[in-house]
């Protein structure tokens, strides 16, 4: 029997404040498992704590609702146990970058073959509105009331930093988007970043606007596709990156530039990559970043194979007759 | 002929005083006597040569009969340097055999050793030992004359060479010895070519008047080998996959004195044990947690501070009611303290350091090669109660050497997992308490867990007042229930008529045991109680301590058994403790309380 996104959609009730960015990346996720066959003995869902967090609760397979930051911690030692799990990591921007920063490097630096949906709202949702690290400098919150003087945190770059083989960027606002990057971050082999970014309507509305919305998403948002120029404006784009020297340059598309001059996109070429990912002003990139190949982890970690009779009498024994 | 005999060994962390003081267990133990150890080196890895601070040292004690503890003055002591006779000379009986190294007793020696330049030691030494100057320099030299080595390379195997000297000194087999360095150094003569110039040495020179002759002890039959704590862990952990069948995932950091059981389970590569080093203690504790939600179990160790960082994870494994087995091989604390000196301080932590009511069975292991049973005894009542466990154990039981019989695979004890398929709720409990363990890859048994509170049976997300108290008590009620799994309680002395109870736990049984027996022996009645399980305690435990006038609650801390059982049970009890980072000696014992 095939199954549906309802099939995936667990008993317990959703309980995220309405109009909340997760219930579209919830939904975008059982479509995603129903349309790829996922198996719902075989998967797990990890999260660790904040609202994205709650999302395993959500989804009838096997989930667990772990601590916060933890997930990774968590789904290495399930993919440590039994690699032919399928495990999704759910986490958020505080869980993974704050309280969690060590574990999702690791993850990322040992390419545990599992994706990592990180749900951006640039805000502390569950603990009622204080600034995260990837909150704006400047921005007003509950703990920052004359703004926040940190400095943002930038998930892809650290992504890539930590030597990630995946990563990329969608948003719950389109949904057709969002299915395909999950579809694309189960599909790899290996530590899988997407970065979704999520809209809290009550204590950061409107954060991604410019780019979720469709009146300015075409002026300010990239989708890129590999083998293709980079580009944006519309279904005729009016602009494209060039690759100037060794830096991205925004040029105009017109008769002395157009689609053929522009920055085909690599998602192979890691250095290109920081490029895109270092696009933090009002233009950013959304779709797979970067893409490589590498071993993934469980492989290099297997049990050992002794029979404990030869472990126990190993060494220099004697005997008493 | 003497019954039992204690060796101290001291010199520079370089000088391979931990390597020579294992090969005389070794010997020892297979020349049929039993022989117990305690290590002492510095924190540092390479301290500054010479310097008190970067003396290692290494003690054992032989003897002809069971013995249980590492002995307390040692009738002989090995100074390599005067930086070791500093440290130690008070350490030697009366009357005791100092073996020098005459080249350690130079200017230079004594100018790194922050001593007077005119101080004698060895002449001043005379007065209170019998004194052995060994020119272990110019013997070593001479002995490896041939061997194109450089100097300093040649001095590396002064060990060697003090090894045959003892080798003959306490009789112990030559050959065996031989053969074991054979093995150690495949290949590379030149330590063996020392070994045997000492044993030269001592037949031919002045040693004879020095040689003891060690009664044999009647051991049981079996294969034998020398087992540290450390190593017995990482057996019994292979034991426990074993016994249990599912893949075992030991994840730890790096921290001392317990990452040599990392070491270990890296080296040995059992069946069904996977090995992770985790990015940190949070990490180690929380893998090890996924690999038993995933129907493996996970096992982590630590030591103090890392305990401190775990609490968090075993709250969670509390809340999801998964097994986990937590090694805590404690050292001197808080903070780093002294991270390569022993303490049993971290008792109060592991009864009590957890967020919320979160109780966990904590069990102790006494011996070295006892820590093989209580590893498997930990594994099996975490997977059986479906609870974390803590295992206590400590630095000195982690480097102290005992010799061990391999135990036949028939003697292991059984390890049932609970019911493990589709049809019943999460957190749906047998009659003892447990919920099913449905591993993900079970058909139809997909299901959510986690740190949110679950409704009783179907762990369903449940903020119900009632159902909150209901499920604390359930947890406890499960844990409380562990006490199935239990042997008969750890009676170590009974004598007639006694009033008076002694209650001890983990690493001071040896001392303990030897303290006990001997006040026995001169009339003093006492009962000795040897506690494997500190949560919960035996049933019978509080039924037994009622029955005496006074107890005796001997332990390294500040009196933690002591004041928890005093809580628990509304009656005073006598505290014996210290914590000076040394385990206790009997003879210690015996000044310490009356």
């Amino acid at each position: 029997m095939e199954l549906t996104a309802k099939n995936f959609q667990s008993a317990e009730e959703v309980r995220w404040c309405p109009g909340c960015g997760d219930y579209s990346i919830l939904k975008q996720f059982t479509e995603v498992l129903a349309s790829t066959g996922a198996d719902p003995d075989r998967t797990v869902v990890v999260s660790g704590i904040g609202c994205s967090s709650r999302l395993p609760y959500y989804v009838d397979t096997y989930g667990i609702h772990s601590l916060h930051g933890r997930a990774p911690a968590v789904a290495t030692g399930i993919k440590l146990a039994n690699p032919d799990l399928d495990v999704w990591i759910i986490t958020g921007d505080g869980d993974a970058l704050s309280i969690g920063g060590n574990h999702l490097i690791h993850a990322l630096r040992r390419n545990l073959n599992v994706p990592i949906l990180l749900f951006n709202n640039e805000i502390y949702g569950l603990t009622k509105g204080q600034f995260s690290p990837t909150s704006k400098g400047g921005q007003v919150t509950k703990s920052t009331p004359r703004g926040s003087v940190d400095h943002p945190l930038n998930p892809l770059t650290l992504a890539l930093g930590a030597g990630a083989t995946w990563v990329a960027r969608s948003m719950d606002r389109n949904p057709a988007h969002l299915r395909d990057l999950l579809t694309q971050s189960q599909a790899h082999q290996g530590s899988a970043l997407l970065e979704i970014y999520q809209n809290c309507n009550v204590f950061h509305d409107g954060a991604f606007e410019t780019w979720t919305d469709k009146s300015t998403q075409a002026l300010h948002a990239i989708f890129l596709e590999a083998g293709k120029p980079i580009a944006w404006g519309g279904s005729e784009p009016t602009h494209a990156l060039a690759w100037n020297a060794g830096r991205p340059e925004i040029r105009p598309l017109g008769p002395g530039f157009g689609l053929a001059d522009a920055w085909i996109h690599d998602p192979s070429d890691r250095l290109k990559a920081f490029a895109l990912a270092e696009l933090v002003g009002e233009l950013r990139p959304f779709g797979v970043l970067y893409a490589a190949e590498r071993p993934v982890f469980a492989a290099g970690h297997q049990a050992g194979t002794r029979p404990l009779q030869e472990v126990l009498h190993s060494g220099r024994t004697w005997t008493v007759e | 002929m003497e019954s039992s005999v204690v060796v101290l060994l001291a010199g520079d962390s370089g000088d391979g005083i931990q390597l020579l003081g294992g090969q005389m267990v070794r010997a020892a133990a297979q020349s049929g006597r039993d022989v117990r150890t305690l290590s002492d080196f510095p924190a540092e890895i390479r301290a500054p040569q010479g310097t008190v601070s970067g003396v290692s040292g290494f003690q054992f004690r032989i003897a002809g009969h069971a013995i249980h503890d590492p002995g307390a003055l040692a009738d002989c002591f090995v100074a390599f340097n005067a930086a070791a006779y500093a440290k130690y000379a008070h350490q030697l009986k009366p009357g005791g055999l100092l073996i020098a190294a005459s080249e350690g007793f130079d200017a230079r020696s004594l100018a790194l050793a922050k001593l007077p330049a005119d101080a004698d030691l060895l002449n001043s030494a005379r007065a209170r030992f019998r004194v052995l100057e060994l020119p272990l320099k110019d013997l070593t030299a001479r002995a490896l004359a041939e061997v194109s080595l450089g100097q300093r390379d040649k001095m590396r195997s002064r060990n060697m060479l003090v090894l045959g000297v003892l080798t003959w000194m306490y009789g112990m087999p030559a050959a065996v010895v031989e053969a074991e360095l054979r093995a150690v150094f495949r290949g590379d003569e030149t330590n063996l070519m020392a070994f045997k110039a000492g044993l030269h040495f001592a037949e031919t020179l002045e040693v004879q008047d020095y040689r003891v002759t060690l009664e044999h002890y009647g051991a049981e039959r079996g294969t034998f080998r020398t087992i540290n704590g450390s190593q017995a862990v990482a057996l019994g952990l292979a034991a426990a996959a074993h016994q249990l069948g599912r893949p075992l995932l030991y994840s730890s950091y790096p921290i001392t004195p317990a990452s040599d059981i990392l070491h270990e389970l890296a080296k040995m590569q059992p069946e069904y044990v996977t090995v992770l080093q985790a990015e940190d203690e949070i990490a180690a504790v929380t893998s090890a947690l996924g690999a038993s939600f995933a129907g493996g179990l996970g096992v982590t160790a630590s030591s103090g501070p890392g305990l401190s960082l775990k609490a968090e994870g075993l709250g969670l494994a509390v809340m999801t009611e998964l097994p986990l087995v937590l090694i805590d091989v404690q050292r001197g604390g808080p903070s780093t303290g002294l991270p390569t000196k022993t303490e049993q301080s971290d008792l109060g932590l592991a009864l009590h350091g957890r967020h919320g009511e979160a109780p966990i069975p904590v069990l102790a292991a006494r011996t070295s090669a006892d820590a093989f049973d209580a590893v498997l005894l930990a594994a099996k009542i975490a997977v059986e109660c479906m609870t974390p466990v803590i295992l206590l154990s400590d630095a000195y039981l982690a480097g102290s050497a005992q010799p061990w019989r391999i135990p036949n695979l028939s003697e292991l004890p059984r390890i049932t997992p609970p019911r493990g398929t589709a049809g019943e709720a999460p957190y749906a409990r047998d009659a003892h308490g447990v919920r099913p363990w449905v591993a993900p890859g079970t058909p139809g048994g997909a299901h959510r867990i986690g740190g949110l509170e679950g409704e009783d049976g179907s762990g369903r997300i449940s903020y119900e007042p009632a159902n909150h108290q209901a499920m604390v008590r359930a947890r406890a009620a499960k844990v409380d229930a562990a006490i199935r799994l239990y042997g008969p309680l750890e009676w170590v002395q009974r004598c007639p008529g006694s009033e008076t109870l002694v209650l001890a736990w983990g690493s001071t049984y040896g001392a303990v045991r030897s303290d006990v027996e001997r006040r026995a022996a001169e009339g003093q009645m006492l009962d000795y109680i040897h506690l494997r399980h500190l949560h919960p305690l035996h049933a019978e435990l509080k039924p037994t301590v009622d029955r005496y006038r006074r107890v005796v609650v001997i332990e390294m801390n500040e009196g933690q058994l002591a004041h928890h059982l005093q809580g628990l049970w509304a009656r005073p009890v006598e505290s014996v403790c210290k914590t000076t980072g040394q385990p206790f000696t009997s003879e210690e014992l015996a000044t310490l309380w009356n």
